[in-house]
């Protein structure tokens, strides 16, 4: 007969890496977490204590706009740590990293396509430069780059981590070969469900690079981290993938 | 059955032998220990390869467990916990009294995979190694994985492709039957041979393939033949703006008032929302359509949407193995905020009763 947990809930502490905050214009997203406050009763609801969220607004239309907005609702919210978007392509580099020092912001995230920009030296190589000096992570969504271009470009910045978020099965034919040649790049594995997902990726990358995230509200929070805990993994191992691996690369202390 | 406190497990033992301090395992390194002998776990029927630390959740953390040949674990109700050897071989054992609740937890009902596939579509990472499939189905908990064949053009090759897979671990597998609209002259005898000769348990279907909706006239005769033996048909679904629509879940409405004989699985159940809501209002307009779960998007909310939609009694596990991994469909199940006794149903119990397995 089946053994399955029905009651699961993590054994290692949670940081998910992968949260939206928001409404979105376009369509209506499942979950009613358009607040903090739902939100964070979700992470609860699925034994999670913490959760980097960005702004769909700032991906969708407009970065400064919308980064305003996430770091006004998270206030007085500790579970909910925030990541600001960056568009290299009409944002002023200057005014963006005095806002992330100011609001102790310990990452940011790029949308290439959604933005409209080729993900190139010559339009984001000032920001890279920038990201480096101050050992700050860029996520970016496997949908929204070209992966030519993501290769290229941060085989010249070794010193920048990179976080490829989203990654479906769909895309394993590259996505995996560009985390094994680039061993600044990190990946975020909320779609990537496919078979022994999670084995492949030790096996190419090891444990020091995968990082657990949900991409709630468009997908529930736990199934991956249900899943994670099947995997055979030792403690330590599963911790790291569950939170300490993203807590190293934003820098805050374990 | 011995009482707590009582030292069963050694009297159950064979005689000590010499150790093999390599096969030592520490139960608190791990929430899921995959133990390398066979090993087979006495309550319920539990299968064989997996123990979890949550079979015994008031165990210590510090507890170790020293098992050092083929072993069988065993768990009374009464919560003792003993392990002793298979094989006449020797081993040592930790051994204590546990108070527990694991009957609570544990699921006791069967897990049927009613979405898994044979062959490889290597460019998404699919492949079908057998013993790979066999062992996440043993760590998920899937008992049982109807599956078929999909890819090749002749779906004789399919089919025998499935009987063959099927063949090497009957226990586990049960046929799915395929075939298409392409060549008419031969889909009915090889439906034929399909339930017939190779023992099929039903029927898929894959329109996106063949490039004609599911309600086609090249179909009729098919699903004729299917409804005139009351065969199950699992159909792949979907329905995105702007895609195709050739299985869109409203289609299936007057299918399904049509060949009333016929069960209708929707698999993906539309496979993202748009398509879910089809889905449900098609399965509410007729009691012969069920929902599959699996995807690979996973909608927020999906499991419930169908529950809530459907009824716990028309929603069904699906896991797209080895497309997918069946642990993150299964999670998908367990974490939906829906009954413990909905989630006994849509893991395995809707599926025996369609496919006739008693539990």
């Amino acid at each position: 007969m089946g053994q399955v947990d029905l009651d699961f809930k993590p054994t290692v502490p949670v940081f998910d890496a992968n949260v939206a905050l928001g409404r979105r214009h376009d369509r209506v997203v499942s979950a009613d977490a358009d607040t903090p406050e739902a939100t964070i009763a979700e992470l609860t609801r699925a034994g999670i204590q913490r959760a980097l969220v960005y702004s769909p607004h700032a991906v969708d239309f407009d970065s400064n706009d919308g980064n305003n907005l996430l770091f006004e609702a998270v206030q007085g919210h500790d579970a909910l740590v925030p990541q600001f978007l960056c568009n290299p392509s009409v944002d002023n580099l200057d005014k963006f990293a005095a806002d992330i020092a100011e609001r102790d912001i310990r990452a940011v995230r790029l949308a290439p396509k959604a933005h409209d920009y080729p993900f190139r030296e010559w339009i984001a190589g000032d920001w890279l430069e920038w990201m480096g000096s101050v050992n700050m992570p860029f996520w970016v969504c496997a949908p929204d780059i070209d992966p030519t271009e993501l290769r290229d470009t941060m085989a010249a910045h070794p010193e920048v981590n990179f976080v490829l978020a989203e990654v479906h099965y769909g895309h394993l034919s590259w996505a995996v070969p560009l985390l094994k040649s680039l061993p600044n790049g990190y990946i975020e594995i909320s779609r990537f469900v496919l078979f022994n997902g999670i084995g492949r990726l030790l096996e190419a990358i090891g444990s020091e690079r995968i990082l657990f995230g949900s991409a709630f509200p468009e997908s529930p929070m736990a199934p991956q981290l249900y899943s994670l805990h099947l995997n055979g993994l030792d403690d330590d191992t599963l911790a790291a993938i569950c939170s300490g691996n993203l807590e190293r690369l934003l820098g805050i202390q374990q | 059955m011995p009482q707590p406190g009582q030292n069963a497990a050694t009297d159950m033992l064979p005689p000590p032998g010499p150790a093999a301090p390599s096969d030592f395992i520490r139960l608190s390194q791990f929430a899921q220990m995959n133990f390398i002998w066979p090993l087979r776990v006495s309550n319920g029927g539990f299968r064989s390869g997996n123990v979890s630390e949550r079979m015994v959740p008031d165990m210590p953390r510090a507890t170790n467990l020293r098992v050092e040949s083929p072993a069988l674990l065993q768990y009374d109700t009464e919560s003792n916990i003993m392990v002793h050897a298979l094989h006449g071989a020797p081993v040592v054992t930790h051994q204590k009294t546990y108070a527990t609740q694991t009957e609570e937890r544990q699921m006791n009902t069967p897990v049927i995979d009613m979405h898994s596939h044979v062959g490889n579509d290597p460019s998404n990472g699919m492949v079908d190694d057998a013993d790979a499939y066999i062992r996440t189905m043993d760590t998920a908990g899937v008992d049982r994985a109807p599956v078929s064949c999909i890819f090749y053009g002749d779906v004789t090759r399919c089919n025998d492709t499935t009987a063959a897979f099927v063949a090497k671990n009957p226990d586990r597998f049960m046929g799915v039957a395929f075939v298409t609209p392409f060549y008419p002259e031969q889909a009915i005898a090889e439906l034929e041979r399909a339930f017939d000769v190779l023992g099929m348990v039903f029927l898929k279907v894959y329109p996106s393939y063949v490039r004609k909706p599911i309600d086609d006239e090249a179909y009729k005769p098919i699903l004729q033949w299917c409804n005139d033996r009351s065969i199950i048909v699992k159909c792949h679904t979907e329905y995105m703006e702007g895609s195709n629509t050739y299985t869109d879940p409203d289609r299936f409405i007057d299918l399904a008032q049509t060949y009333t004989n016929i069960r209708w699985i929707l698999a993906h159940s539309g496979n993202v929302r748009e398509g879910q809501l089809r889905a449900v209002a098609a399965a509410q307009s007729s009691r012969n359509i069920y929902l599959e779960t699996c995807s690979s998007w996973g909608d927020h909310g999906t499991i419930e949407r169908l529950v809530e939609g459907a009824g716990e009694d028309r929603v069904l596990y699906g896991s797209d193995m080895p497309l997918l991994d069946a642990r993150a469909q299964i999670g998908r199940i367990v974490t939906a905020d829906i009954s413990q006794e909905a989630k006994r149903k849509v893991l395995g119990l809707n599926a025996a009763e369609l496919l006739g397995i008693s539990v």
